[in-house]
C-alpha cells in the first residue's frame, strides 16, 4: 500500500531530523515549541489576512463612503450624512422598483424552479438510466458563462431572426409575437425565462442531493408495506424535503440580491428601467453616472437584507454545514 | 401509457434545455445572409471562417490566454490556502478558533455586489486596478470562504484515531498536515479547484468592474466587447466567439460530471 510506504519514510526522515536537532541550540527548540503552539492561528493566518483585506476592510469601509458625495477622479469628498439614503426612499422611483423586481425574481425563482426540481430528482432518482443522460443535460446550461448564455437567449428573443418568434408563428400563435426584451411588458417575464432555463438544473441537483441523505431501507419498507409511488412520494418524500425547501426559498430571495450579468447583458436594466435589479441599478449610480457614493449606500442596502436573509439560512444550515 | 407520457415530457424538456446551444452551434456556421433570410435553416457549405473570425478580429485567443492565467494563477493560490486554514480550524485546537472560523467563512454568505465601490477603491490605493494581479486577489479572497467551508466538511470526516497515532509518532503539527493530511485531502482539493476553475472562467462582475484595457480582459467580458463594438451585428460571428468561450468549461463539465454537480449542490447553499 503506497500509503503506508510514504508513510515509514516520513518516520525515518523524522528520526534524521530529531538528531539534526539535538545539535542545535535551545533557542531554536523554543523557536520551534512557539511555531507548533501557535499553529492553529498561523495556519490560518494567510487565509485570514485575505478575508480581513478583500471582504472586511471594503465591507466597514462601504458605511464610511456610502455618508459623501464624490466621484472616483476627484479627491474631495463632501459630507451629505443620510442623504444617499432618504434619496434611495423618497426620491428615486427606479431603486424601489428594483427592489420590487428582486422580490419578483426570487418569487417566481422559487415557485417554479422547486415543484419542477423536485419532480425531476424524484425521476431522475427511479429511472437511474434515462435519467443520468437527463441530469447531465439540464445541468449542462450552469457551467456555461452568464454572459454567453445571456447573449444566446438574446438572440432567441430577437424580433427578427429570433426562435421564440418563429416558433409562437409556426404553432398559430403568432398574434404573440413580439420584440420580447423591447417591451416593456415582456421584458422581466422574459429574462425570467432564462434565470429557470438556467437554474433548474442546479435546484435539481441540490434536491437530489438532500433525497440521497435519506437511506434506501425507508424507501424499501415503504415498498414492503404496499405504499404506491405516490403514496410513497407524499408520505417519505415530501416530509424530509419540507426542510430542503425552506432552505431553497432562502437561497432564491438571497440569490436575488446577487443577480447582475444576465440583466445588465441582455437589457442593461431597460426598457425604461423596467427590469433593472438592486445590483445593476448599483452599477449605474456607482460607474456609469459618476456617484458611487450613492453607489455605496445602495450596497449597504443590499448588504442588510440579505444579511438578514442570511441569518435565517445558517439558522437552517447550521447542523448541515459545520458538522 | 403513463411512462410513454413521461418519456415524452423528459424528451421535450431536454430538447428545450439543448435547443439554444445547438440553434448557436448551426448558427456559428451559417452567414449573417442565411441567418437573417432562413433562422432555422442548415449552412450551405461548412467552414470555420465566423471561428477565424472571433479569434483573429474578436481576439478571443488573448482573452483566453488571460482567463487562463487569471484562473489558474487563482485556483493555485486558494489550493495552497484553503485546505492549510481548513485543517486548522478543524483539527487543531487554539484560541479565538471560533472567531477565526466565523470571520473566515462569513464571506460566504456575504454578496460581493454590495461592496463594488469600496472594492474598486481598495484596488485603485494598491495599484492594482486593470491588473491581472488586483483581479486574481480579488477571486482569492471572494472564493477562500466556500473552499475553505468545503474543506472543513472534509477534515471533520476524517477520524480522529489517524490524527492520534500520528501525534504518537512524534509529527509536529505542520508535519502532521503536511505528511499525513494534505494527501488524504487531494481529491477534495481538486473538487475544490475544478468549480473555482468553472467559478472564476464564467465570472463577469469583478472583470467587468476592475479591467480597462481589451487586451487585459478575460473571456466574458471580452465576449460582451465584442458582440457591442464594430461586430454588433454580426451575429455569425458572435455565435462562433460564444461556443468558443463556453468550450473549456463544457469539457471539464464532460469529464468531471459527477464531481462538480457534488461540489456545486453544496456550494449552491451560499449562492
Amino acid at each position: 500500500m503506497p500509503r503506508r510506504g510514504f508513510y515509514h519514510l516520513s518516520r525515518s526522515s523524522l528520526r534524521e531530523k530529531q538528531k539534526q536537532s539535538a545539535t542545535n541550540f535551545s533557542a531554536a527548540k523554543g523557536l520551534g515549541r512557539f511555531l507548533d503552539s501557535q499553529a492553529g492561528l498561523l495556519m490560518s493566518l494567510p487565509a485570514l489576512i485575505f478575508a480581513l483585506i478583500f471582504i472586511f476592510y471594503p465591507l466597514v469601509q462601504m458605511f464610511y463612503l456610502s455618508l459623501f458625495r464624490w466621484t472616483f477622479v476627484s479627491p474631495t469628498m463632501v459630507f451629505v450624512g443620510l442623504e444617499n439614503y432618504t434619496r434611495m426612499f423618497f426620491n428615486d422611483a427606479v431603486y424601489l422598483r428594483s427592489l420590487l423586481n428582486v422580490v419578483l425574481l426570487a418569487a417566481q425563482s422559487s415557485a417554479i424552479q422547486i415543484p419542477i426540481g423536485i419532480a425531476f430528482a424524484t425521476i431522475i432518482l427511479r429511472n437511474r438510466r434515462v435519467g443520468g443522460l437527463f441530469w447531465a443535460i439540464i445541468f449542462l446550461p450552469y457551467v456555461i458563462s452568464s454572459v454567453a448564455v445571456s447573449l444566446i437567449w438574446t438572440w432567441m428573443y430577437n424580433p427578427y431572426f429570433g426562435s421564440v418568434n418563429i416558433f409562437l408563428n409556426a404553432v398559430g400563435l403568432g398574434f404573440l409575437a413580439r420584440p420580447w426584451l423591447g417591451d416593456v411588458n415582456t421584458a422581466l417575464i422574459a429574462i425570467f425565462g432564462t434565470v429557470n432555463w438556467i437554474y433548474i438544473g442546479l435546484t435539481t441537483t441540490m434536491t437530489i442531493a438532500t433525497l440521497r441523505s435519506i437511506p434506501p431501507s425507508i424507501f424499501e419498507s415503504a415498498r414492503v408495506d404496499g405504499l404506491s409511488g405516490f403514496q410513497e412520494f407524499r408520505k417519505i418524500t415530501l416530509p424530509l424535503l419540507k426542510e430542503l425547501i425552506t432552505v431553497l426559498v432562502i437561497i432564491d430571495i438571497a440569490g436575488a440580491f446577487k443577480f447582475f450579468d444576465l440583466i445588465w447583458v441582455m437589457t442593461q436594466g431597460g426598457p425604461s428601467d423596467s427590469t433593472h435589479v438592486t445590483t445593476t441599478w448599483l452599477y449605474r449610480a456607482a460607474f456609469r453616472a459618476s456617484e458611487p457614493g450613492y453607489g455605496a449606500a445602495i450596497g449597504v442596502t443590499i448588504f442588510v437584507i440579505s444579511f438578514v436573509v442570511v441569518q435565517l439560512l445558517i439558522k437552517f444550515m447550521r447542523s448541515r454545514l459545520t458538522r | 401509457m403513463k411512462l410513454f407520457a413521461l418519456a415524452v415530457v423528459l424528451l421535450l424538456v431536454a430538447i428545450l434545455m439543448i435547443y439554444p446551444l445547438a440553434w448557436t452551434l448551426i448558427t456559428s456556421f451559417k452567414t449573417n445572409r442565411e441567418l437573417f433570410l432562413d433562422p432555422w435553416g442548415l449552412p450551405t457549405n461548412i467552414t470555420f471562417e465566423n471561428f477565424n473570425k472571433a479569434i483573429e478580429r474578436g481576439n478571443m485567443d488573448t482573452a483566453m490566454l488571460n482567463s487562463l492565467i487569471v484562473s489558474l494563477g487563482s485556483i493555485f493560490l486558494i489550493s495552497v490556502i484553503a485546505p492549510m486554514a481548513a485543517y486548522a480550524t478543524s483539527r487543531i485546537e487554539f484560541r479565538f478558533r471560533g472567531v477565526v472560523t466565523n470571520l473566515l467563512i462569513a464571506g460566504f454568505f456575504i454578496a460581493p455586489h454590495a461592496v463594488l465601490v469600496p472594492l474598486l477603491v481598495l484596488l485603485r490605493d494598491m495599484g492594482l486596478v486593470d491588473t491581472h494581479l488586483g483581479l486574481i486577489l480579488s477571486y482569492v479572497g471572494w472564493n477562500l470562504p466556500f473552499a475553505i467551508l468545503f474543506m472543513k466538511a472534509f477534515f471533520v470526516s476524517i477520524p480522529s484515531s489517524l490524527q492520534d497515532s500520528a501525534r504518537v509518532d512524534g509529527l509536529s503539527k505542520y508535519a502532521m498536515y503536511w505528511r499525513i493530511m494534505l494527501p488524504l485531502a487531494l481529491p477534495t482539493i481538486l473538487t475544490v479547484a475544478i468549480i473555482m476553475f468553472i467559478g472564476i472562467w464564467n465570472d463577469f462582475l469583478f472583470a467587468f468592474i476592475f479591467l480597462r484595457s481589451p487586451s487585459n480582459f478575460t473571456v466574458p467580458i471580452n465576449l460582451l466587447n465584442f458582440t457591442t463594438g464594430r461586430y454588433g451585428s454580426d451575429y455569425v460571428a458572435q455565435s462562433a466567439a460564444v461556443l468558443i468561450s463556453a468550450l473549456p468549461t463544457v469539457i471539464l463539465y464532460l469529464v468531471f460530471a459527477e464531481r462538480i454537480r457534488r461540489g456545486v449542490a453544496f456550494m449552491a447553499f451560499g449562492r
